[in-house]
C-alpha cells in the first residue's frame, strides 16, 4: 500500500519538476540581455590588465574566499582519514 | 625507507626543486598582469615541494614542512584574507572593497596609500589576496602529499605490532 | 621608476619557504656554498630569458624570480633548522 502511495507521489513531482525546467529553458536567448558584461569590458582596464583576475578576485572576490573554504574542508578531511601515521606528531 | 631515489635523484633534486619554487613565486606575483594568480603558482610551488619529498624520503627532506608550520601558514592565509574584506567594510561600507584601487573615491587617502601595490597599474588589494591564497593552496597540497606518503609506512608498522 | 612590488613581496615569499629548509650535515650533501653561488648565475640567467610583465619597464630580467632565490637563502641561512624532536 505504502509503496504504490510512495510511487504516486514520485510521479506528481517529477512531473512537475519538468515543467518547470521547461518552462525556465523555452526561449532562454531573448531573456538573457548583457548588461554586466558590457559593464565590466569598460570599467575593467582602469584596474587590472588582466580581466580574468578582475573579475575572480575584485568583484567576485567573495566567492573566491567560499573557494578557499572548500580547499580548507578538502585538507581537513584528508587529513582525518590518511593522517593517524606520522603526521600527528610524536608518539613517543 | 626502501623507496628513495637513487643516487643521480638525489643529485639534481633540490636544484630543481629550487628553481620550480622561484617560478612559482614568479607566477603569484604577476596574477594581475599575466595568466596565472594565486591558485596556479600555490599548486607550483607545492609541486617543488613535493619531487624534494619523493625523492629523498619523508625522513630526511631538505625541506621539512612540519604540521605546526602547515597549520599555522594555512590560518594566516585566511585570516589575512578576511582582514582585508574587513578593512574594505570599515573604510568602505561594503566587504573586500578594493581599497587600494579606489574606484568610487570614498576611502581616505591615507588608507588607499597604504593598500596600494607599488605597480604601474592600478590594481590595489589584488595582488596581496593573490599572495594569500597561493599560500594557503601550497601547505595544503604539500600536507595531502606528505599524508598520503606516510599511510603504508603507518600500516607496515601495525601489522608488525599485530604480528609480534 | 623601479617597480618596487615583485621585489619586496618575492623576498618575503621566499622568506616563507626557506625558513624550513634544514641545515644538518647529513641531509645538505649538495647544497654547498659553490652549489648555491652556481645556481645564482643559473637563476640570472633563467630570469633574463623569462622577461619582464608587461607593462614594468625598469629592468629586463624578471626580477620576482631573483628576489625569490634571495630569500630561499637568506631564509635557510637565517632560519636553518638542525633536526628537532619531530
Amino acid at each position: 500500500m505504502s509503496n504504490s502511495l510512495r510511487d504516486l507521489v514520485l510521479a506528481i513531482i517529477t512531473a512537475l519538476f519538468g515543467v518547470t525546467l521547461f518552462d525556465a529553458l523555452f526561449h532562454l536567448r531573448s531573456i538573457i540581455n548583457p548588461g554586466i558584461s558590457l559593464v565590466y569590458n569598460a570599467l575593467g582596464p582602469n584596474i587590472a590588465p588582466n580581466m580574468v583576475t578582475n573579475i575572480v578576485f575584485d568583484w567576485r572576490g567573495y566567492d573566491t574566499l567560499g573557494e578557499a573554504l572548500i580547499l580548507v574542508t578538502a585538507v581537513l578531511v584528508v587529513l582525518l582519514i590518511f593522517g593517524r601515521g606520522k603526521l600527528k606528531g610524536d608518539e613517543e | 625507507m626502501s623507496n628513495d631515489g637513487s643516487t643521480v635523484l638525489k643529485l639534481l633534486a633540490l636544484p630543481i626543486s629550487i628553481i620550480l619554487i622561484c617560478l612559482g613565486v614568479n607566477t603569484i606575483l604577476g596574477g594581475h598582469i599575466t595568466p596565472g594568480g594565486g591558485f596556479q603558482g600555490g599548486a607550483m610551488i607545492s609541486a617543488g615541494v613535493i619531487l624534494s619529498l619523493f625523492v629523498y624520503g619523508f625522513d630526511k627532506n631538505p625541506i621539512d614542512f612540519s604540521p605546526s608550520f602547515v597549520s599555522a601558514v594555512e590560518s594566516f592565509g585566511a585570516l589575512f584574507y578576511v582582514f582585508l574584506g574587513l578593512v574594505g567594510l570599515v573604510f568602505a561600507g561594503s566587504f573586500l572593497y578594493n581599497v587600494g584601487g579606489d574606484f568610487f573615491g570614498i576611502v581616505p587617502p591615507m588608507i588607499k596609500a597604504i593598500f596600494h601595490y607599488p605597480d604601474p597599474t592600478n590594481a590595489g588589494i589584488i595582488p596581496y589576496l593573490n599572495m594569500t591564497v597561493g599560500l594557503k593552496v601550497m601547505v595544503g597540497l604539500t600536507a595531502v602529499a606528505i599524508a598520503f606518503s606516510q599511510f603504508k609506512t603507518f600500516e607496515e608498522e601495525q601489522e608488525e605490532g599485530d604480528d609480534e | 621608476m623601479i617597480v618596487l612590488g615583485p621585489i619586496i613581496f618575492g623576498f618575503l615569499l621566499g622568506l616563507v619557504v626557506g625558513s624550513r629548509i634544514r641545515n644538518d650535515a647529513e641531509v645538505n650533501i649538495g647544497l654547498t656554498s659553490g652549489a648555491i653561488v652556481l645556481l645564482f648565475i643559473v637563476s640570472i640567467i633563467i630570469a633574463w630569458k623569462l622577461g619582464n610583465f608587461p607593462y614594468y619597464n625598469d629592468f629586463p630580467v624578471a626580477t620576482g624570480f631573483i628576489s625569490a632565490f634571495i630569500g630561499l637563502v637568506i631564509g635557510k641561512l637565517i632560519f636553518g633548522r638542525s633536526k628537532n624532536t619531530n
